[in-house]
Order: C-alpha cells, then sequence, then structure tokens
C-alpha cells in the first residue's frame, strides 16, 4: 500500500518524536494544523502503521456564576453574614433586597437544612433568625474548584458536593479528547518519491517538499581532490625569510654566474688555494671573462692578497691573476652576494641576506646535490663584534624552533675569528649547521667598508629536509608529482 | 677540512702531562680538532687547514701540554761538526727552482711515530703544498747517503735508479709511466724536457722530486737519522713544510742539524725556526672579540697558545712559533684569544641598532604571482637551474643558442643553466604521466640567458595544463587572468614559436612590449616528451612588472 508524502512525513517526524506523541505534538513537529493529524493518522492506522489511541479527560470549572460566587461568597455565606450582624433577625423582605430571587432561595434552603437560621412567622413579616455562626461548607468547595480539578481526582464527598454546586449551575463539567499515535512500522524507503541530488530546479518549484532526499553513506572516503598549493620546500624557505624580516635583515640577490673575483678574490681567497681548484667550482663557457668592480676595488683585492696592502696583513705572498680571478663560474657559496652587497653599503648599520642557489661539482648522491640553497647573512656597524654574532645566531636558531645552540671555533678563509655552530635536534642531536665569522680586514677594507662585519653562512637544505621529513636532499626538487599533491606541510 | 688519525696512547705520552681522556677530548674540539669516530684509542680527527702544524699527532700534542700550561716548543740543536751541502744545479731553475733540507739526528721512531711522520707528509702534500705542485716533501735515511748533495735537473733518458716499491732500475720515462706515484704526478713534469733529481757524493739517487724517492735510501724502523727535502715553486710553502716536519718529529726526541744550501752565489741555512712577530692592539680584542681583557691576562692566553708575548704601552708584541702558517694579521691572534678563553664562555649579545628588515621588490611579485596560480588550481612545482640541452632545444624544437654551459659537469643531465622553464615543465609532465588528470602545474623562478656576452638574470613565470581536452583559450583564460589580478592590462597577438602550435599560439603583450607566450603545444614536441595528452601552456617574463 503506497504512502503519500505527508504521511510519510508524519511517520518520520513520529520516529523522531520517539514512536509515541500527541496530535498536537505532531502537529508542531510537521508545521500543520492539529486537525490535519486527524485524517492522516486515521488512514496510517488503517494501512497498520500506526496505532491509536482516544484519550479523554474530564474536569470542573467555574461557570460565571460560580467565578463570582467565588469572589463576593456563597448566598448563604452572604446571608449568616448579613445575619450575624443584626440581633433578632432580618425581616424576610428586607433580605430579597440584597439578594436575588434564586440566591435567596438555595440560602435559604441551606439554612434550614442546615438548622442554621429559622424563619420566625410570628411577627407582622416573617423574619429569618440566625439560631448558629458557621463557615458554609460549600465554600470550601468551590474554591477548589476554581483549580479546575479533574474529575478523577476528587474524592465522593467532594464530589457530591461538587455535584450540588452543579446543580446550582455554578460549576460545569468539561470533557475533552486526546488522540495519541503510536509507531507500528517505519516508512518504506522504496516507496517514497526520493530524489538523490537537490537542484535548483527543485528549490525553486518547492518540489523538495514532496520529495526524499536520499541519504548517503557519509563514512565512504570522498574522491580525491587535486588541489592547488604551494611546493613545501618554499614555503619552508619563506618562512625562514619571514624570520629575518622580523629580525631586520633586509633581502639581497646576486648573480648566479660569478668571476671567481666576487667567489674568491674578494673573499681572500687565494688564487692556488686548495679550495678554488677545479672540482671546487663550474667553471662555465659561453660568458665573457669580466670582473663586475671597479678598478679601485680590484686593486685593493691584489693588494690585499699579495702583501696585505693597507689592510695592515702580510697577505698569501704571491703574485695575484687579473686572469683568474676574472674567469666566470657559478657560483659556490652566496658569500659572494654578501661581499658585493658590502660593496654597494657602505654606510653602516648594514643588515642584510641572501637566500639563494649556489652550485658545487659533487657527486650526486642522496646527501649531495650539484645544486642547493645557501642562506647567508651579514650585519656590520661599529661596535659590532663576536658576541653579536653569537647573539644574532642564538637567536635565529630559536627563532627556527631549536632550543639549544653550541659554537666551536672553525676556519674559513674569509672569517676570523671562524666559528662553527650546532643546534639541537630532540631527535638528531647536535646538527652542524653553520658557518660564520667576522669578516677579516682583508675582506672589508679593499670594499672600502671601515667597520667590523659578522657573517654567517647556513646550510639551510639539510634543515628542510628535516622539516619536511626527506631523506634525500633531490627530494626537495621532485620531479614527483604524486608526492607534492600528497604531501603535508609539516 | 682534512681528516687525520691519531693514537690515544702516543697523543697522552707525548702531552706528558697527566689529563684524563675526557679533557683531553674537550681540549681536541677547542683547538679546532673534531673527533669525528673513536675506535678504541684510534682517533679520526677532522683538522682544519689554517693549522698545518696541527695534521699528526706531534703538533696537536704540543697544543694540548701548551693549553695547559706546559711546556712548547724547544730545539736541540746537533753539536757534531760534519756540515751537510746542497748544491742547487742552475738547471732546476726552469723545473723547480727551491729547495730547503734539513738533517735530524739520534731519533728513536717507533712505528706509530713513522705512521705519523707519513701522514703529515701526505697531508702537507695535498693541502700546502697544491698536491706536490708547489712543494714535495723526501724523507731518507742520512746513514745511507754520503754529503754534499746536488739538486739538479736531467733528461728523463740520463736518470737512472730504483723508485721506492719497485724492484728494478728505470729511467725517468719509465718512472712516470710505470709506477703508481710516476702516474699520479706526471701532470706535474708533463711538457718539462728535464725532471729534477736529488743525488749524494756517489751519485746514490735520494728521489725525482715531485714524483718518488729511491728505494735505496728509505726509511725504516731502523732510521736513526733522518734528512728531509722540500722542493718546490715557492720558498714561502716549502720552508712552511720544513718547519712543519722538524718540529713535530722533534717532539720525540732527538737533534736538529741544519743544512746550507747554496744557489750559485747564495747560501742560505735551513730549517730557519724563526719566532715571527705580530703587534697587537688591545683595541683589536675589544673591536672584534667584544671582550674587556686586561694586559696580564692577553699575555697569559697568548702563551697558553704557543705565542712568547711581550707588553706594551695599549698594545701587545707577540712571537709567533715557525710551525705556525695562519698569522698573517693580527686577527688571527684574536681568533687564538677566543679559543684560549673558549667560545661557549663568551657571552651572545643582540645588536641594539635598530634596521628595517624588507624582502626585495622581486620577491613580492614572485609571491603574488605564485598566490594566484594557487588560487586557479594550479600545483607549484620547482626544478633546478642546471638542465641539459636535450631539454632546453632538441626536445622542444627549439633553436640552438648561447646558453651558459659548464665545463666540468659532474653529469649531462646537469651541464647548462636553463634560460627558459617551460621545457623543464613539460619534462616534469612527462615523468608524471602515471598521475591523474587534469595535470595542471606551475613554477615561477629564475633563468639566465646571455646577453652581449655576458650573463644576465632575468624570473619567468610557466604554466602547463595538461588533461583529455584542453584548448588554447583554457590556458590563455589563465594569463588574462593573471595579469587582470594584477591590474595589468594584457593583450594577445598571434605568434609562433617553437614548441608550441602555430594558429594556437599568441604572444603577451603588456604595454606595447613581449612578455611572453601562451598556447598549444605541438604534438611533436609533446611525443619528445612522451606525452600522450594534449597541453596548453605558458611562459612569460616577469621583469617588467619589477619596473615600476
Amino acid at each position: 500500500m503506497s504512502l503519500s508524502s505527508s504521511e510519510v512525513r508524519l511517520l518520520e517526524s513520529l520516529k523522531k518524536l520517539g514512536g509515541r506523541a500527541d496530535a498536537a505534538s505532531l502537529a508542531a513537529a510537521l508545521n500543520e494544523p492539529v486537525s490535519s493529524i486527524f485524517p492522516l493518522s486515521s488512514l496510517l492506522k488503517d494501512k497498520g502503521y500506526v496505532k491509536t489511541q482516544e484519550i479523554v479527560k474530564e474536569w470542573y470549572e467555574l461557570t460565571e456564576e460560580g467565578k463570582r460566587c467565588v469572589e463576593i461568597g456563597l448566598p448563604e455565606t452572604r446571608l449568616c453574614y448579613v445575619l450575624g450582624s443584626k440581633d433578632g433577625g432580618v425581616e424576610l423582605e428586607e433580605l430579597k433586597k440584597n439578594f436575588d430571587e434564586r440566591e435567596i432561595s438555595a440560602a435559604l434552603g441551606w439554612g434550614k437544612r442546615c438548622g442554621v437560621i429559622e424563619i420566625d412567622r410570628t411577627g407582622r413579616t416573617p423574619k429569618v433568625v440566625l439560631k448558629k455562626r458557621v463557615i458554609p461548607d460549600l465554600e470550601v468547595v468551590i474554591k477548589k474548584v476554581s483549580d479546575r480539578p479533574e474529575r478523577a481526582s476528587l474524592s465522593p464527598e467532594e464530589l457530591e458536593k461538587v455535584k450540588e454546586l452543579e446543580k446550582r449551575g455554578l460549576v460545569s463539567l468539561k470533557t475533552s479528547k486526546t488522540l495519541v499515535v503510536e509507531l507500528v512500522k517505519e516508512a518504506p524507503v522504496q516507496e517514497l518519491e526520493t530524489c538523490r541530488v537537490l537542484t535548483s530546479d527543485i528549490l525553486k518549484s518547492g518540489r523538495w517538499r514532496s520529495l526524499r532526499l536520499s541519504p548517503y553513506d557519509v563514512r565512504a572516503s570522498p574522491p580525491a581532490l587535486i588541489i592547488g598549493k604551494k611546493h613545501p620546500y618554499l614555503e619552508f624557505l619563506e618562512e625562514v625569510k619571514e624570520i629575518l624580516f622580523a629580525m631586520g635583515f633586509e633581502e639581497a640577490s646576486g648573480p648566479y654566474v660569478e668571476s671567481e673575483f666576487w667567489n674568491f678574490d674578494a673573499l681572500f681567497q687565494a688564487q692556488d688555494h686548495p679550495a678554488r681548484a677545479i672540482h671546487d667550482s663550474f667553471q662555465v663557457k659561453g660568458v665573457l671573462h669580466h670582473i663586475d668592480a671597479s678598478e679601485d676595488i680590484i686593486s685593493k683585492v691584489k693588494a690585499a692578497h699579495e702583501n696585505g696592502g693597507d689592510t695592515g696583513s702580510k697577505g698569501w705572498g704571491y703574485r695575484w691573476s687579473r686572469e683568474i680571478a676574472s674567469r666566470p663560474i657559478l657560483r659556490s657559496q652566496t658569500t659572494s652576494v654578501s661581499v658585493r652587497y658590502l660593496s654597494q653599503h657602505k654606510t653602516p648599520p648594514v643588515k642584510a641576506f641572501c637566500l639563494s642557489k649556489v652550485f658545487r661539482p659533487d657527486v650526486i648522491d642522496s646527501k649531495h646535490m650539484v645544486e642547493f640553497c645557501q642562506l647567508d647573512g651579514i650585519m656590520g656597524g661599529h661596535g659590532i663584534n663576536v658576541r653579536h654574532l653569537l647573539g644574532i645566531l642564538n637567536e635565529f636558531a630559536m627563532q627556527l624552533g631549536f632550543k639549544e645552540i653550541k659554537f666551536k671555533p672553525s676556519y674559513f678563509p674569509f672569517t676570523e675569528p671562524s666559528i662553527e655552530a650546532y643546534v639541537r635536534h630532540p631527535t638528531l642531536g647536535w646538527i652542524e649547521c653553520l658557518g660564520s665569522g667576522l669578516f677579516r680586514p682583508e675582506v672589508t677594507r679593499p670594499l672600502g667598508i671601515d667597520f667590523p662585519v659578522i657573517a654567517w653562512a647556513f646550510g639551510i637544505d639539510r634543515l628542510a629536509m628535516i622539516r619536511l621529513g626527506v631523506d634525500d636532499i633531490r627530494e626537495l626538487h621532485t620531479s614527483n608529482l604524486g608526492m607534492l599533491r600528497e604531501k603535508g606541510w609539516v | 677540512m682534512p681528516t687525520i688519525n691519531i693514537d690515544m696512547k702516543d697523543l697522552k705520552r707525548l702531552i706528558g702531562l697527566n689529563l684524563d681522556e675526557n679533557t683531553i677530548y674537550d681540549t681536541l674540539s677547542a683547538l679546532k680538532c673534531e673527533p669525528e669516530q673513536i675506535v678504541g684509542d684510534k682517533i679520526t680527527l677532522e683538522v682544519t687547514s689554517d693549522r698545518p702544524d696541527f695534521f699528526s699527532c706531534e703538533g696537536i700534542a704540543r697544543g694540548i701540554r701548551l693549553y695547559y700550561g706546559g711546556s712548547g716548543l724547544k730545539v736541540k740543536y746537533y753539536q757534531g761538526s760534519r756540515p751537510v751541502n746542497i748544491k742547487v744545479d742552475p738547471s732546476v731553475v726552469e723545473v723547480r727552482p727551491y729547495i730547503v733540507s734539513a738533517v735530524l739526528r739520534d731519533l728513536s721512531l717507533d712505528e706509530e711515530a713513522l705512521v705519523q711522520m707519513m701522514q703529515l707528509q701526505e697531508k702537507l702534500h695535498t693541502t700546502y703544498c697544491s698536491n706536490r705542485k708547489k712543494g714535495s716533501i723526501g724523507i731518507y735515511d742520512m746513514d745511507k747517503i754520503c754529503p754534499p748533495l746536488v739538486y739538479v735537473a736531467l733528461p728523463p733518458n740520463d736518470i737512472r735508479f730504483t723508485p721506492l716499491g719497485s724492484n728494478e732500475i728505470m729511467d725517468g720515462f719509465d718512472i712516470l709511466k710505470k709506477t703508481p706515484k710516476g702516474k699520479e704526478y706526471a701532470w706535474i713534469l708533463e711538457e718539462k724536457s728535464k725532471y729534477p733529481l736529488l743525488i749524494d757524493s756517489k751519485g746514490t739517487v735520494l728521489s725525482m722530486p715531485p714524483i718518488i724517492n729511491s728505494e735505496d735510501t728509505k726509511v725504516t724502523e731502523d732510521t736513526k737519522n733522518l734528512i728531509i727535502d722540500v722542493t718546490g715553486t715557492e720558498e714561502r710553502t716549502i720552508n712552511l713544510c720544513l718547519n712543519i716536519l722538524v718540529t713535530s718529529l722533534m717532539e720525540r726526541g732527538g737533534a736538529l742539524q741544519q743544512v746550507i744550501v747554496t744557489y750559485g752565489g747564495r747560501e742560505i741555512i735551513t730549517p730557519k725556526l724563526d719566532f715571527v712577530q705580530t703587534n697587537l692592539n688591545l683595541s683589536t680584542i675589544k673591536s672584534v672579540a667584544g671582550l674587556d681583557l686586561n694586559p696580564d691576562e692577553v699575555l697569559r692566553l697568548l702563551r697558553k697558545m704557543g705565542h712568547n708575548v711581550e707588553g706594551g704601552e695599549g698594545r701587545v708584541i707577540v712571537w709567533s712559533p715557525p710551525y705556525r702558517a695562519d698569522i698573517i694579521h693580527e686577527v688571527d691572534l684574536v681568533e687564538d684569544i677566543v679559543i684560549a678563553i673558549g667560545l661557549n664562555n663568551i657571552k651572545p649579545e643582540i645588536p641594539t641598532v635598530a634596521t628595517i628588515g624588507r624582502p626585495l621588490k622581486g620577491s613580492k611579485v614572485r609571491k603574488r604571482v605564485r598566490d594566484l596560480m594557487i588560487g586557479m588550481g594550479f600545483q607549484e612545482v620547482i626544478t633546478y637551474l642546471l638542465s641539459n640541452k636535450s631539454v632546453l632545444e632538441d626536445k622542444v624544437l627549439m633553436n640552438k643558442r648561447t646558453l651558459v654551459e659548464l665545463i666540468n659537469p659532474v653529469s649531462s643531465e646537469y651541464s647548462v643553466l636553463r634560460d627558459c622553464i617551460l621545457p623543464k615543465l613539460l619534462q616534469f609532465l612527462g615523468q608524471n604521466t602515471h598521475h591523474p588528470y587534469p595535470q595542471r602545474i606551475f613554477e615561477c623562478g629564475d633563468v639566465v640567458f646571455v646577453q652581449d656576452g655576458l650573463p644576465k638574470v632575468s624570473t619567468h613565470l610557466a604554466a602547463v595544463i595538461a588533461d583529455h581536452k584542453v584548448s588554447y583559450e583554457d590556458i590563455q583564460a589563465v594569463a588574462a587572468s593573471l595579469f587582470a589580478n594584477m591590474s595589468k592590462s594584457i593583450k594577445f597577438e598571434p605568434y609562433h614559436m617553437h614548441p608550441f602550435l602555430e594558429g594556437r599560439t599568441a604572444k603577451i603583450i603588456l604595454d606595447g612590449a613581449d612578455i611572453g607566450v601562451v598556447g598549444e603545444i605541438s604534438p611533436q614536441a609533446l611525443l619528445n616528451f612522451g606525452l600522450e595528452f594534449p597541453v596548453g601552456a605558458l611562459e612569460c617574463d616577469l621583469s617588467p612588472l619589477l619596473e615600476h
């Protein structure tokens, strides 16, 4: 037997209401008039989906006259009051002025029956005389009826008195019927006009009211969503940059194809220094041999190498070659950018960083790639010294989330003192992460810098690998689209 | 940085003070000798190339002993009377002009001493001596030699001796061709018509520098007296090497006999173990290290590092031992003071000067472009700047052009710098054909191109859409949206270039200038990258956006 959509809705509401509800509650839940519940439940009863039950309720209420009596007292009460105030009785005719016909007969009837009054007909006119003072018992009962008691709640004595009041037209018995609907079986799904997709048309036409939107398995896995997102490695580098901006560093950049001059000579690395051998930097062709620096700087760098020039140094003691210095290479350290920056920013304070690619001819494996990122930072100014270097590095490490940093003396040709720093990782232990120091006078003086400059270079890829949870440096530049799509930012 | 192996028992004996091993390890670190590996008594240290005197156990022991107030360098001279002479023949000038030498007598060298001596020799060769080119060291048994010696250069044919480790007499050519050391260092003597040779008065060959010693004069555990020579192209280097060898060996005893080297009329006596003077201003200590030290403290700390010192007005006069190669400026002495104090005993301080942090203009534009591309549903990728011509030219059917090319690549895969990004994205797509489509990827990065012979850097954006169906307007819409969202108005004009498809390609014009190309990729280019899906692509130069 098919069900209409209103029938189905009623069954569903009934289920939500706990399987049993009265017509008023159902009407409220369905947002329909109560009157509509009766025919619907009757139909559903016939179809076997619900049981119905009529519950009859009886109670007493005051009539208008009764309400008045509660307010001013029953006639017999008032009669006693009037008689009690005058010794020797009151003439009947006199009383009739204060009570109407119906009241006076009720009051006198009650008084005689109870022996409270007596009518003295001895005089010219009959007189009503109070024999004893009582509070009429009906007065108590009528007050109780003002609370609309259910008939069943009254005792037999009370009920007898209420009936007397009823006869006197002061109270009346009321009855009402309540329909209670009880669910027997639920609406079968297939019997509905169902709909899987809610469309704009369905919404606009109002058809949704007579449709059932079928439920889904909300626990089932959704289809894979391919989203556009940033590369996690670059996100890490952005975070590092934000830290440096907050610490007051200005971003700097420089060329990838660099002369040996800026990559090595300006950093006081002797031309026969082992680190300048061909296996330690990429030499390039296709571009001119050229030193992108003023003759003044070139001649001062040359002097610093050969005999120290005016830097206070003894120099390396060899003949400096302009030809070697002008050879083009791929920069092997971003420190080349730092010294270029210094050559253009001679007024302290100077505070800059470069986070960019460097290139070294290493054998490619999980820890080494020929192209990787380095972070170089410098800070220069009068009064800047090693303690500030330690302070800046300490702060930077804390900002990166490390809780401990320690320093060790080291050696770099362009800094003195030279310092290595290690940060403590909660599971990996101490990680060597950076080299740093004060630029040697042989580096700063030829550039025209007359104040101390602290400098540091961070192997940022190592930290990126830890942060991204990869153990092969090549995965930072992964060519696996699946990994980029799935990889979460940690 | 070089690594060396030492033995803890040997080290303790050479230090001579009663230090426990933990103290020794801490001090090694403090002196820039970082323990890398410890297996029983065998310790591998990473040392720094500015302290060649720490390339062997003897120098390290002396450093630690000084650090704890013990004695430093002491030189005992040999009291015998027979002088040792080396005559330098003018023939060496063109080949390897300089030689220095020393004789050490009354040594008793155990096995570990020989190991350390050979290690020191080898480490000096690979670092300061630039793989023996600038200098090379020979050590021989003095008792097998009869002075005076001659340092001469001879035609290879005239050289005949048994090289160390061999059992046959060879000439100069054979030594370079047949012996392992000859093959390794032949490059130093290439194109020389004569090879250097060190011979004694009886004609016994000591060595053919910088290649190999002779078997006849080799050092054994029974050797009591040594003669050392260092030949090379630079006097400063060979003097330093000799000083380090001599001062290290003398940590184990023995007496030094100097050698007289004669260059024609010039006569020099080697080694010259002179302390070298540097003046250190007290104000430099304050300005470099941020330390307020009183003069007595400065003197104490410098002595701890092996220097001889004398106080003066506002400065200290310092004489550094002859094995120190690194003191060329007063700041080098400040480092010694910092090491003597211990870096972790210096209080860090945050500079109080306020500065303004800011990104490069380019970084801001990049960030904006990347955000917009992400908003259009593109996955960001990054590829290396290093690429190869197969990708940048052949596969994309693009013209040969001047690219920055590596002379010494380690892999052909990474042999040129990219001057555009699109080929790398097509390569990326080709490596990911097994992943679900659509694939929308982009990269915003630098490229390097050559203009008038000079390398120029530019920032490019490249983006590709690969799907079952992709049309010109799918990718054109990306370009239009991107620039519209940066309040820039661009125009599209018909254009053709590889790897794009003719008739479905336009150049992107911003303010009258061509800044890029957008279109569908040609089927041939797709096949070259192993792609079986159509691809819409764009690449544009973002530099014009920076000029406002």
